[in-house]
């Protein structure tokens, strides 16, 4: 089930689905520890002595507050005579969970309502040595065990503390969980458990005819009982309401910052831009790492998630992040680069966000001196900072990282094979494959020449030019391997035993995307055109697969794969850059637009879409997905901008 | 000062758009046959008034539903106590000019 919104702060991560509860909770850091593990915290109502659960039988729309990170979320039922909205948010400045909710009694009575809210909590991912205890003087529920400890509590418009509460025991023999001891109306009262543990508490409302109530709950994050109960009086004494309201001005201020003029865009775009700022913020943590995505249903397949850091997506979300102007975030990720980089200078697959290495299904096969990576992860960070440096030129800011470019340099050109002058072979972007990709060898092309850039700042006159001299080998080897004269367009890959992959693949467009090659050259053409006629998934739904015959949650055998939102607007990339007219720039704006029409209410972007439905599917949001977006976006203003410039010269 | 915020037809009948100038933000509001300026920022809590909904002459805030009357700023309904400034408002040869 896609995630329909993700609220944080940096160190808080919480994520909604379509049922307003929350099935991802992060803490100390955004993608290190889920404290759900795949289980939810969800509400309920009772009244007239009928329960109902918020999700089936309920319609339920939810959004983001405009230019926030606060959820806002409507469902109605009209069989029980209530309208409930919510906002709910994680303060930015303060460890807690903010939520208030607004409860519209649609009856011609008077009538006595419960709301419930559930907490099954895992914490640090598992159910052993859980407690969860009743603090009278508080009239809170604390959850915690070791350094973890979530403090729950809310008050009623009208002052009314919890109602009832409840704390018991879950995945037990005949224990389904404390959840179910709501759904009579009462909660048991019974003050603390230990194990594997859940808990329910309650709030009532006595609303009158078409009247409403407001409930605010809050969760307060610590690692200690003394932080969360210091975090419970400061919420006690400033108040929900004025909580929600500062981070509501925090957001809109962090996301209007005003470096670029979005006037001349439609409504709708300006509107995805921003929510896919704030969702690539929202997966940020403040240590640097940015996580591909906080989705953990995916968990469902393999065991594992996307709430890690791949350098790749990390990257790629930086140069969005320093094309629209937030460098603050972009920042921190590379100084989280610089302090995880490997003494070989290279990138390991992927890392969880407090630095270590994450888990892997990249073999070590030792074969052509292969190592167990994906080199584009490597070569992406190198281009991104180089990216970074030229919009800013914070040069003490590059000091501050230069093991980062001395040691990656050092390793992209080593990787270099001196019999074909291509990279030496790894793992591709997809992670599917090993071989000497399209794709790989453009990112590398893109780093060294990013090296020798950063050389020529440093005055080192003869790295500069070996580097631009490797940039320019590599290019020529490129054209030359990777180049097939025959169906005019750039290939996949060629693989350890020299075979050649032919099977058209969208990933070719780096290309152009990492400046390899002009997008007007012929064989850059030639290779768009055949991606335009391979991928395109013909459809109502439309979009681009990733490749021919992609089997990856592969939904239909009718098409060739499902259409992913980065190969879309890869495309629409292409046709920005390629863009001699404003009518040519038009149909990158249309792709731009297919991903706004095709994201959530929320303006979440999953990592790829149904072709026939256009549902959402496998992990959602996906930060590469809004970086992607955010891209494609700023390059459509700078290109509409030289449109422009040139127009009027064209006039005088 | 006059500044020149947009063309007449950046902004269609019914729509509202917003524009940032000088370092401040502008709503410009198109009802019937005229055009009208306002703060672009809700008096309240500062919310963004382009992703209000605009009904007849009434602008409601999209995040804590204040209304606004659009042909003079005045509130409607709160939480919003304040008004919404009003700018003067000149069409010259298609063109949209504020008088700051």
């Amino acid at each position: 089930m896609p995630r329909e919104t993700v609220v944080g702060n940096g160190r808080i991560a919480v994520a909604f689905d379509s049922k307003m509860s929350i099935r991802d909770f992060f803490y100390p850091r955004v993608g290190l520890e889920n404290h759900l593990s795949g289980h939810e915290l969800k509400s309920g109502v009772w009244v007239e002595g009928e329960f109902s659960w918020l999700g089936d039988g309920w319609n339920i729309e939810t959004k983001y507050m405009p230019d926030t990170l606060v959820s806002r979320s409507r469902a109605s039922n009209l069989d029980i005579g209530l309208q409930i909205e919510t906002n709910e948010t994680v303060h930015e400045g303060r460890d807690l969970f903010l939520k208030k909710m607004m409860v519209q009694n649609l009856a011609k009575k008077a009538r006595k309502i419960r709301i419930f809210f559930t907490h099954d909590f895992h914490i640090y991912g598992d159910t052993v040595g859980d407690t969860v205890m009743h603090d009278p003087a508080l009239n809170a529920l604390i959850h915690y065990k070791r350094q973890r400890y979530f403090l729950v509590n809310g008050v009623t418009s009208k002052g009314t503390g919890i109602h009832q509460f409840a704390t018991g025991y879950k995945e037990l023999p005949g224990r389904e969980g404390t959840w179910r001891d709501s759904e009579d109306g009462i909660l048991s009262g019974n003050p603390i458990a230990q194990g594997s543990v859940d808990s329910a508490i309650s709030f009532e409302l006595d609303l009158l005819a078409k009247s409403k109530g407001i409930i605010y709950y809050w969760i307060a994050c610590g690692r200690n009982l003394k932080q969360v109960e210091d975090l419970d009086a400061t919420v006690k004494q400033i108040g929900v309401e004025q909580l929600l309201l500062e981070s509501e001005n925090y957001w809109a201020a962090w996301v209007n910052r005003k470096e670029i003029n979005l006037s001349i865009l439609p409504k709708e775009v300006i509107r995805a831009y921003k929510n896919s700022l704030l969702i690539i913020r929202s997966h940020a943590d403040s240590r640097g790492g940015i996580i591909a995505s906080c989705d953990s249903d995916i968990l469902q397949f393999n065991r594992d998630t996307y709430s890690y850091v791949w350098m790749r997506d990390g990257a790629i979300a930086a140069i969005a992040l320093d094309l629209a102007g937030f460098r603050d975030t972009s920042m921190r990720f590379f100084r989280f680069c610089d302090f995880v980089l490997a003494d070989e200078g290279f990138f390991h697959h992927k890392y969880s966000p407090d630095g270590s290495v994450g888990s892997s299904w990249l073999p070590i096969s030792g074969s052509k001196g292969m190592l167990p990576i994906e080199e584009d992860e490597t070569a992406l960070v190198l281009y991104a900072l180089w990216r970074h440096f030229q919009k800013y030129r914070d040069i003490e800011f590059l000091e501050s990282v230069q093991k980062l470019i001395l040691k990656t340099t050092e390793f992209l050109l080593n990787y270099l094979d001196p019999d074909t002058g291509l990279p030496k072979p790894s793992f591709d972007l997809w992670e599917e494959r090993s071989g000497v990709f399209t794709w790989t060898a453009s990112t590398v092309y893109a780093a060294l020449n990013a090296a020798a850039e950063f050389w020529r700042v440093f005055y080192n006159r003869e790295r500069y030019e070996a580097l631009n001299e490797a940039a320019a080998s590599l290019k020529e080897a490129m054209f030359k391997q990777l180049y097939d004269h025959e169906r005019q367009r750039f290939i996949k890959a060629v693989y350890l035993d020299g075979s050649r992959d032919l099977a058209v693949d969208s990933s070719v467009a780096a290309i152009f995307l990492y400046g390899g090659f002009d997008a007007s050259e012929r064989a850059v053409e030639g290779t768009m055109k055949s991606i335009i006629d391979k991928l395109w998934i013909n459809t109502r739904v439309g979009g681009l697969a990733r490749y021919e015959n992609d089997e990856y949650q592969r939904a239909s055998q009718d098409v060739t794969g499902n259409p992913w939102f980065i190969c879309t607007l890869w495309l629409a990339r292409w046709h920005i850059a390629h863009a001699k007219s404003f009518d040519q720039l038009e149909k990158g704006l249309e792709l731009i637009y297919w991903a706004t029409r095709h994201a959530l209410p929320s303006g979440v972007m999953a990592e790829q879409i149904h072709p026939f439905t256009g549902d959402q599917i496998s992990v959602s949001p996906l930060v590469w997905s809004h970086a992607e977006f955010v891209i494609a976006v700023c390059e459509y203003l700078e290109k509409y901008q030289e449109l422009s410039s040139r127009s009027i010269v064209d006039e005088k | 000062m006059l500044l020149r915020i947009c063309k007449k037809d950046d902004v269609p009948a019914g729509s509202m758009k917003q524009f940032d100038l000088k370092e401040r933000e502008f709503l410009v509001v198109h009802i019937g046959d005229r055009f009208f300026c306002l703060d672009a920022r809700c008096s309240h809590a500062g919310a963004p008034l382009v992703e209000g909904d605009l009904d007849g002459d009434i602008l409601t805030c999209p995040w804590h539903y204040s209304q606004f009357m659009v042909s003079d700023g005045s509130v409607v309904r709160g939480p919003a106590n304040s008004h919404l400034n009003l700018y003067d408002i000149i069409v010259r040869e298609g063109q949209l000019f504020i008088e700051l």
